[in-house]
């Protein structure tokens, strides 16, 4: 992970939402993000696997994260965005509800979390960014995209 | 040492490893020929004591400057033992063949050290038990005979590596010289100490090679995956969704042009990669040579189609479960040396490696003259290993036969030192199967048994059939389709377990409904409305239903990527002119996925 961020990148997280709460994805893991566009469907998955994309003749996998957290499947609409991840060497869309702003979040902002149960949101988190009063769950993004995940989700 | 000299330096070790590691490959093909030859004796023995003293000798002369004193030592003595054969005529024993064996072994051990090392200075003490080795056994070849030249030893090391040996440009060109000399015979005898370099001592020469260049299988593969990509891009500019319906003559024209021209990039990129089996086959003459005087059979392995050229790193790939077939063969296949008598056959067992191609694939074929499989045999043991539920009498022989690949099949017990460290057929099928590939079996008993393996020519690119279900995009490899057709309403019968076969001109199939298994929504769910697909896998028929054949096309084959790449069915996925992605269906997996579906839909009714 160190390699793909430089120093003047630690500590920025690019932030979403989904329903009425906010998330944040160290910037280091974002490549880019995309509207919503029409995904191919793959068998044999677990349900918040959407299927694959084609980016510009790259085939990725996208990965709904309501659906991965438990939440209601939402219908997308023009604000349904995906956000092109790379965690190592694994490349995996994020669709989301919308995408919010790039935010400066210190250590000092952050409470740590005990991790709960498998398969739930918290198992994915990394802690809790209190910002002036607004709370950012921060993503561990290792966590997110382990097909561990994927146990128990049929 | 600078990182900049170190980049150097590996870069011309580099170029050094991957000639001495061919040679050391040749050398060793033709060691293990070399038994039988002696025999026979004259010339095809002398051309091959040559060639392999050739071998030793480049290595060596190139270790000398590169300062590889090791490695410059042990070539040297090497190949003052094979001067006892070339030019003093002593009898080559088996032992003796053994022994340039093991020298080749710990040849290529120092190879691998260097590539690590850049260098062999740690090689000292290996290299100096092999040279005693070598000593020793030379003794013994030479009999009584005077004590051989001190000045042979340490100095002459000293000597190769303070040869006024030029760079490395001036020795290939010598290297050069030598290969398009024609044959002559040996100028210099003994091998005297201060040799000179490669030059004086002219060798018979093989077969003038035709220039060639070498080039890293990683360029070639980047300019597989840049074929691939621009195929796809040319799909996607010539049948763009914005031409349809114009009349464009000139834009055509051009089009057929560009296809034209692409599909032959594609036929030479994929030519680049294609190499000849005869490398990987000679690798396993040695495994038969060493596996059948392990369990002390006499064999001989027979070898047709050397010539028959595959993908370079498919052939890779299919080294090691070729080697355990043969060494399957030899070890349970053949009967003993006295069970061949009694059989009234010869005691020399044979084994046959045969390659082929045929239609896209290439057939690669090891058969034995052994005892063959027995059925009665393999129904109890599959009982025994819970690998089979019931008696097994509604299977036919070759179904037996094939039961052997069935994970779980191979034990302890039938695993010796020999066929298998923990490794079964069910993991040689799983390898060739990731490869887009098959094997099975056959047998006579009595007679013999025969693997066939089957692999597609290359792996980027497969002649597909383009089929819908609902909105969904499947490709099938067209090598597996046999026929399509419609059928008549009542042609399905549902099975008590769950199963459906369908009925075609008097032959029963298994259906699989493509959308029950990936959980889509049909155009058409009564078979008779639909397409049917009638596939063949490993030699076993069925049916896939499907809604429509939309196409046949050359399938460029992408990866689903590190996150998905195992998914169970699929063996990667393609990107249609239109943009969409096409799903490639992994016809093995899919027989599997439906009698699964079928043992899970029984169990869930309590049947």
């Amino acid at each position: 992970m160190s390699e793909l961020i430089e120093p003047a990148q630690h500590n920025k997280y690019l932030t979403f939402v989904l329903d009425d709460v906010s998330y944040g994805l160290s910037i280091g893991h974002v490549v880019e993000i995309i509207g919503i566009q029409p995904v191919t469907p793959v068998p044999h998955t677990p349900g918040f696997i959407c299927g694959v994309i084609n980016l510009r003749g790259q085939v990725i996998p996208v990965m709904d994260v309501r659906i991965r957290f438990g939440m209601s499947k939402r219908r997308y609409d023009e604000r349904t965005c995906i956000i092109v991840s790379q965690v190592g060497d694994t490349r995996l869309g994020l669709v989301v509800d919308t995408v919010s702003e790039v935010l400066d979040i210190e250590p000092g902002q952050i409470e740590a979390i005990d991790q709960g149960e498998p398969a739930g949101v918290e198992t994915c988190l990394a802690g809790i960014g209190n910002i002036e009063g607004q709370v950012k769950l921060l993503l561990d993004a290792q966590r997110l995209v382990s097909r561990q995940g994927w146990l128990g989700h049929g | 040492m600078s990182d900049d000299m170190k980049d150097e330096l590996a870069e011309i070790l580099g170029e050094f490893l991957a000639e001495s590691l061919d040679m050391l490959q040749e050398a060793e093909g033709l060691l293990v020929e070399l038994e039988g030859l002696s025999e026979q004796g004259g010339e095809p023995f002398k051309k091959a004591l040559d060639s392999i003293f050739r071998l030793f000798h480049s290595i060596k002369g190139s270790s000398g400057f590169l300062e590889l004193h090791h490695l410059a030592a042990l070539t040297h003595e090497a190949e003052s033992f094979l001067d006892r054969f070339r030019t003093d005529g002593a009898a080559l024993s088996p032992e003796a063949v053994d022994v340039l064996c093991q020298a080749t072994d710990v040849v290529g051990a120092v190879l691998s050290v260097v590539s690590r090392e850049l260098g062999d200075g740690v090689c000292g003490p290996m290299v100096q038990a092999m040279v005693e080795r070598l000593r020793d056994a030379d003794k013994l070849a030479s009999g009584p005979e005077p004590e051989p030249n001190p000045a042979q030893s340490p100095p002459d090391v000293g000597g190769a590596a303070a040869l006024p040996e030029p760079e490395p440009p001036q020795a290939e060109q010598a290297h050069q010289e030598e290969v398009d000399k024609a044959p002559q015979a040996p100028a210099n005898p003994a091998p005297a100490a201060p040799e000179p370099t490669g030059r004086g001592e002219a060798v018979a020469a093989g077969p003038v090679a035709e220039a060639t260049a070498r080039v890293s299988l990683g360029k070639l593969d980047a300019l597989m995956n840049l074929v691939g990509e621009l195929i796809i891009a040319e799909a996607a500019v010539t049948h763009h969704k914005e031409l349809e319906g114009l009349a464009l003559d000139g834009f055509q024209k051009a089009s057929t042009h560009l296809e034209r021209i692409t599909r032959e990039l594609q036929d030479v990129a994929m030519s680049m990669r294609m190499v000849p089996v005869r490398q990987t086959f000679r690798r396993l003459l040695r495994v038969v040579r060493d596996t059948a005087r392990q369990v002390g059979k006499e064999v001989e392995l027979t070898v047709t189609g050397e010539d028959t050229e595959m993908d370079k790193s498919v052939v890779e790939a299919l080294v090691d479960p070729l080697m355990h077939i043969i060494r399957n063969a030899i070890d349970h296949g053949l009967e003993s040396p006295q069970g061949r008598l009694d059989a009234g056959k010869p005691i020399k067992g044979t084994v046959h490696l045969e390659a082929l191609h045929q239609g896209g694939e290439v057939w690669i074929r090891v058969s034995d003259d052994g005892h063959g499989l027995d059925r009665g045999r393999i129904l109890a043991k599959a009982r025994e290993r819970g690998v089979l539920r019931g008696e097994g009498d509604q299977l036919n022989d070759h179904e037996v036969y094939n039961l052997i690949f069935k994970p779980g099949f191979s034990t302890a017990s039938t695993i010796t030192s020999i066929s298998g460290r923990g490794v079964g057929l069910d993991v040689v099928r799983n390898n060739l199967e990731r490869l887009g590939g098959s094997v099975d079996v056959d047998s006579e008993p009595g007679q013999g048994t025969v693997f066939t393996l089957r692999i597609p020519l290359t792996l980027a690119i497969i002649e597909g059939m383009l089929v819908r279900v609902g909105t969904s995009k499947y490709i099938v490899p067209l090598l597996s389709v046999r026929e399509t057709l419609r059928v008549s309403p009542g042609s399905v019968t549902l099975l008590p377990g769950g199963q459906e076969l369908v009925h075609i001109r008097g032959r029963s199939f298994p259906l699989l409904r493509l959308y029950q298994l990936h959980n889509l929504a049909p155009d058409h769910r009564d078979v008779h409305d639909g397409l049917i697909l009638v596939v063949e896998h490993s030699a076993q028929r069925y049916c896939l239903f499907i809604d429509e054949v939309v196409g046949q096309f050359q399938t460029v084959i992408k990866s689903l990527g590190q996150y998905l790449h195992d998914i169970e069915g699929l063996s990667g996925c393609t990107i249609l002119s239109t943009g969409e992605i096409g799903l490639i269906l992994d016809m093995s997996a899919l027989s599997r996925c439906g009698q699964q579906r079928t043992e899970r839909q029984r169990l869930a009714l309590g049947a």
